[in-house]
């Protein structure tokens, strides 16, 4: 046990203990809100499970170490893509029981026992190979440079998207800007392409490759504070009730109990898009601020992670590693209370679902590898005195 | 430059953190309390109202005659009934949210299903009940109809600054249950709430029908009937504020007869039962019932009159209907009003078109307050006063009457010129009314005049305008008020002026003059007792009802007038005394032969098909008529010939025979009841009508209630003693 302990390098305690504590949180929601039903809290029970293969999963990655890995990255990125695109073809050949739909969706591989969300893991693979492919560049400093990137970056994207995974597939383009930025991509080009982006957005809501009910979530963000009943019922009816939950917590929440709101089923997907409003129900105000604190714990030293290393493929994945992380906490955080569109993602470390708590704690492992490898010093630091 | 763009992208987590705090704080602690009323809202199962029992109607002594009673209605979400798209998404959801087999459908399959189940709904409740679905599908079509109209109706009656776009703008009854099907028989409801119960969208509500009793046939017309509100009274209703109390679509409320008129009394208030979602009750609030609401009606007497009065017509062909009313002349309040024919309330909405369409019977029509008639001589006895009034007669001076005689234009009879009989000879105003002398009464006609004759007619017969009220009458909606042929109406509706033959007409109740018999019997408790008053139907009534004065009569002057009535009944020469006349109790009253005219009961209806052709449909009424016409609902109509009338004219006298009316006040010394009656085409009034009232007067001595006040009878001690308000 000892050998683990000090496997873990001390800037990775925090981020460990956080994404546990985090994880402990959920299962409190999760067990909270399955309490009421019928039968063994199975939800719960599985995600105690998933906690384990993550944590084995972390370990290991600690053991097989990043630079091992990034060896790697472009099999296992192409091994990512070659999953995406069986999940794409699945469309139209049967691949069952391999590659099943649920409500229309092609994002599960079943291999035995095990499902696999094939767009969770592509995340941690893309960031991987992303890494590992800017490392020794500097041609992304010019504009024909930042082709590749976008192209290594847009393909599982649109991928992903076809799925349907619209939530997921975004989380990509944030990561790969961010990952630009600190690597040192020139700011004009990064606002150019951001404003392109920005223009593009509204053209995308109208054009047909919107959805109406994608639509729909968009404008229940303005709808929301409406005292319209019709919408509050229908269209508004999961962002209303997750205010509801999280509103009704007050300052120190209702407490661990089977609140009778989740009892009767009047959040929809508590267990996981929604488990914010489950947990902020249950301990408040100064819960949900603990939440918080825990994340930018997570992405404070994540980044102080990669400002303490100098080698260049552990700084890029330190730093996509907390990308990745901050951008689908704040997208989920805000989903559930009104500040951004309803888009199917879960919450970092508490949802409950397999293959996201994995990915999450195989990334974390990847961020804590990346600790362990100290500096090597060319010169000693200054004010280093040999006596005491 | 790494470093500094390292801290750059850490700025970003935290000032999204700081953003959501922010957002956060607004949710958790300002806004908190409101979260914490909405969740416990959300707890709690929309209300389920629980329906008042509405009042009953009694007679007199308490007997009921209609009241409600427990049932069981269907009834649907309104969302459901509309099918609109909403729904079908909502009922999606739940059908994916509660059953394994769906949960991993895709959203359209999940449409579809929803509308498969809930157009499959009307054919399953259709074999349940044994009703055709097409009924059940109409039904569905007029309640969503009414809804929308109603929702139309309250928008375009809102003030401008509250208004929504139209699509935006709900209404309660868009969000509630709608009765699909009332009163399932009680036998199919468990068997129906069993088989539909996996649809969340139907209920098996309490609820409650209004039953008639079998005792109430006599009352048929004068109880009315309860009937969905319209928008209109929704929005005007005077309990629109109390949220439990005011009337909401689909409410039954009276709209004719005694339920219309005591609809205030008779409306409960709602209760409603709010549950959370185990099931534990919330907050419970009691139905109030509405108030039981007494007639003053008697109901033995109302059956044994109306017996009386459907053995007179039945006798003869001619006849077409009767009506009789009976008045406490103290208190106005009527004892009894008959109307017959009558129908049965039971079998009423089957029978309806039959009912309208009997144009010789007219078995729907409410003839004690809502048909005109010519009143004939029993209005002498009021010329007479209308003359004293004036002070143009004296009571001891005579008119010469020889059975006829001539003015300029035309030939004046008196009735003894129809039977071939010798005039009266000389006549004071006591015998004018004793033997229904016409000459004397067109001479005072025509001294007195038209003019003053309607005037004096209005005092009496509608009230003296000094102290005027706001009502008039019972307050029932069918009741009309005669029609009192002032110098406004001649002109309006003859285009003219008063005649000298108009005076003369008026003053032996002829022209264009027309009682209803509720007047009528009205108009004698006023000669009774000198004063005028308003009549009613319900005890206790509120509202206020003076005895006022006729202004400009002296007693002695109504004396005379009461005289000649007494003598018309109990002297020999009397025109009711041969037929009238009682052992037992002394009755004074006028006969009265009223002439009248023929009415239309079948015509030839000419309509307009369209593509210029036109179509001739025999029929009695034009609904029927339309109804034989293919697409006649639509078609305009070009010309009505009437075919038949009825009765056919007398070969004699070419004219159809007159109405026979009997009116009188009993007893002589110490009036306590008035009453007339009128038999539709009867004939002579002292032949056909009098015998009839006797027969009515009968009844009203036997009756336990001692409605005379008579000293003389053995039991009238006890009976005095208990009789009751």
């Amino acid at each position: 046990m000892r050998e683990w302990m000090r496997a873990i390098p001390p800037l990775g305690w925090p981020v460990l203990l956080a994404a546990l504590t985090l994880t402990l949180l959920g299962l409190l929601g999760i067990y909270s809100a399955e309490a009421g039903l019928e039968g063994p809290p199975r939800v719960t029970m599985r995600q105690f499970m998933f906690l384990s293969i993550g944590l084995g999963g972390f370990f290991a990655v600690q053991v097989i170490g990043y630079r091992e890995l990034g060896r790697w990255s472009y099999i296992l990125f192409f091994v990512t893509l070659a999953a995406l695109g069986a999940l794409l073809v699945a469309r139209y050949v049967p691949m069952s029981p391999v590659i099943v739909a649920r409500r229309n969706a092609y994002r599960w591989i079943t291999i035995g026992p095990m499902t696999f969300q094939v767009s969770e893991y592509a995340k941690v693979s893309f960031i991987l190979a992303l890494a590992y492919y800017l490392r020794y560049r500097t041609n992304y400093r010019s504009i024909g440079g930042l082709l590749m990137p976008f192209i290594l970056t847009l393909v599982p994207l649109g991928m992903i998207l076809k799925e349907p995974d619209l939530g997921t597939s975004l989380l990509l383009l944030p990561t790969l800007f961010v990952m630009l930025y600190v690597a040192g991509a020139k700011n004009r080009h990064l606002i150019v392409i951001l404003t392109l982006g920005a223009i593009a957005v509204p053209v995308f809501y109208f054009s047909p490759l919107m959805n109406p009910y994608q639509r729909q979530r968009i404008q229940s963000l303005f709808h929301q504070d409406q005292t319209d009943t019709n919408w509050r019922l229908n269209a508004g009816y999961q962002l209303n009730q997750s205010k509801i939950a999280i509103g009704s917590g007050g300052v120190a929440g209702q407490g661990f109990q089977q609140s009778a709101f989740f009892r009767h089923n009047l959040l929809p997907e508590e267990h996981n898009d929604f488990i914010f409003a489950v947990v902020a129900h249950q301990w408040g105000f100064l819960g949900a601020l603990f939440v918080v604190t825990l994340y930018l714990a997570i992405i404070a030293t994540g980044l102080t992670i990669a400002s303490a290393t100098n080698d260049p493929l552990g700084r890029l994945l330190a730093v996509g590693v907390c990308a990745v992380i901050c951008s689908q906490t704040i997208i989920n955080i805000g989903m559930t209370i009104g500040l951004m569109p309803i888009t199917g993602m879960s919450l970092p470390f508490v949802s409950a679902g397999g293959s996201g708590l994995i990915s999450n704690y195989l990334a974390l492992g990847l961020l804590v590898s990346v600790a362990r490898r100290r500096p090597v010093d060319m010169a000693p630091k200054p004010f280093e005195f040999d006596d005491a | 430059m790494f470093e500094r763009r390292l801290r750059v992208v850490l700025t970003i987590p935290v000032l999204c953190g700081l953003v959501m705090l922010a957002r956060l704080y607004r949710l958790q602690i300002v806004e908190r309390d409101d979260y914490r009323d909405s969740a416990a809202a959300a707890l709690i199962a929309p209300r389920r109202y629980l329906p008042p029992l509405r009042g009953a109607i009694l007679d007199r002594y308490g007997q009921v005659l209609v009241s409600d009673e427990p049932a069981y209605d269907l009834t649907v979400d309104y969302g459901a009934l509309e099918a609109n798209d909403d729904f079908v998404e909502d009922y999606a959801l739940e059908i994916r949210r509660t059953e394994p087999d769906w949960r991993d459908a895709e959203p359209q399959a999940l449409r579809v299903e929803a509308t498969d189940r809930l157009d499959a709904f009307y054919d399953r409740l259709a074999e349940l009940s044994e009703t055709p679905v097409d009924d059940l599908l109409v039904r569905r079509d007029q309640i969503v109809a009414s809804v929308q109209n109603l929702r139309e109706y309250i928008w375009r009656h809102r003030p401008e600054n509250e208004r929504k776009t139209f699509d935006e703008f709900r209404i309660r009854e868009q969000n509630m249950q709608h009765a699909l099907m009332r009163d399932v028989a009680p036998g199919a409801r468990a068997r129906i709430e069993m088989a539909l119960r996996d649809l969340p969208f139907v209920r098996i509500e309490p609820s409650v029908r209004r039953v008639w009793h079998d005792r109430a046939q006599a009352f048929c017309h004068l109880l009315g009937r309860i009937g969905q509100v319209s928008s209109e009274r929704i929005e005007t209703d005077p309990r629109i504020d109390d949220s439990l109390a005011h009337y909401r679509a689909g409410d039954l409320a009276g709209v004719s007869g005694a339920e219309l008129l005591a609809e205030e009394s008779l409306r409960g208030v709602r209760g409603f039962e709010e549950r959370d979602l185990d099931m534990r009750v919330v907050e419970h609030v009691d139905p109030i019932d509405g108030n039981d609401v007494r007639l003053t009606i008697d109901l033995e007497l109302q059956q044994q009159i109306a017996g009386i009065l459907m053995d007179a017509v039945t006798e003869d062909p001619n006849r077409t209907g009767a009506s009789c009313v009976v008045i406490d002349t103290a208190t106005r309040e009527v004892l009894a009003m008959v109307s017959v024919p009558t129908y049965s309330l039971d079998t009423f909405r089957d029978h309806y078109a039959e009912l309208r369409d009997d144009t010789r019977f007219r078995p729907l029509l409410f003839r004690a307050v809502a048909e005109e008639y010519q009143p004939g001589s029993i209005m002498k006895p009021v010329s007479l006063l209308a003359g004293f009034r004036y002070g143009l007669v004296d009571p001891s001076a005579t008119t010469f009457c020889d059975g006829s005689y001539k003015d300029d234009s035309r030939h004046w009879h008196c009735w003894t010129y129809w039977r071939h009989l010798p005039g009266h000879g000389a006549v004071n105003a006591e015998q004018a009314i004793q033997h229904s002398c016409n000459i004397y009464f067109y001479s005072l006609g025509e001294r007195v005049n038209a003019h003053r004759l309607t005037s004096f007619y209005s005092d009496f017969v509608l009230g003296p305008p000094q102290s005027a009220t706001d009502h008039r009458g019972t307050g029932l909606i069918e009741e009309r008020n005669g029609i009192i042929p002032t110098q406004e109406w001649i002109f309006e509706r003859r285009g003219r002026g008063y005649r000298i033959a108009d005076g003369r007409n008026y003053a032996i109740g002829q022209g264009e003059l027309q009682i209803t018999p509720l007047q009528a019997a009205n108009m004698y408790a006023t000669l009774a007792t000198g004063r005028f008053q308003e009549p009613t139907i319900v005890a206790n009534d509120a509202r206020e009802r003076l005895a006022r004065e006729i202004p400009g009569l002296r007693t002695s002057s109504i004396n005379t007038a009461r005289r000649g009535l007494f003598r018309c009944v109990n002297e020999e020469g009397g025109t009711a005394e041969r037929t009238a006349k009682m052992d037992n109790i002394v009755v004074c009253g006028k006969t009265g032969s009223a002439q009248c005219v023929s009415r239309a009961i079948r015509s030839a209806y000419t309509f307009d098909v369209g593509g210029g052709e036109q179509r001739t449909i025999t029929a009695p009424t034009i609904e029927a008529a339309r109804a034989a016409l293919p697409g006649g609902v639509d078609a305009t109509l070009v010309r009505r010939k009437i075919i038949e009338r009825w009765p056919p004219p007398r070969e004699k006298e070419k004219t159809p025979p007159p109405h026979a009316w009997f009116a009188a006040y009993a007893p002589y010394k110490k009036p306590r009841v008035s009453l007339a009656l009128v038999i539709e085409h009867g004939g002579s009034g002292g032949q056909v009508a009098a015998p009839v009232g006797r027969k009515v007067i009968q009844a009203i001595l036997d009756s336990p209630h001692n409605y005379f006040g008579m000293e003389t009878r053995p039991s009238l001690v006890s009976a005095d003693a208990e009789d009751p308000a």
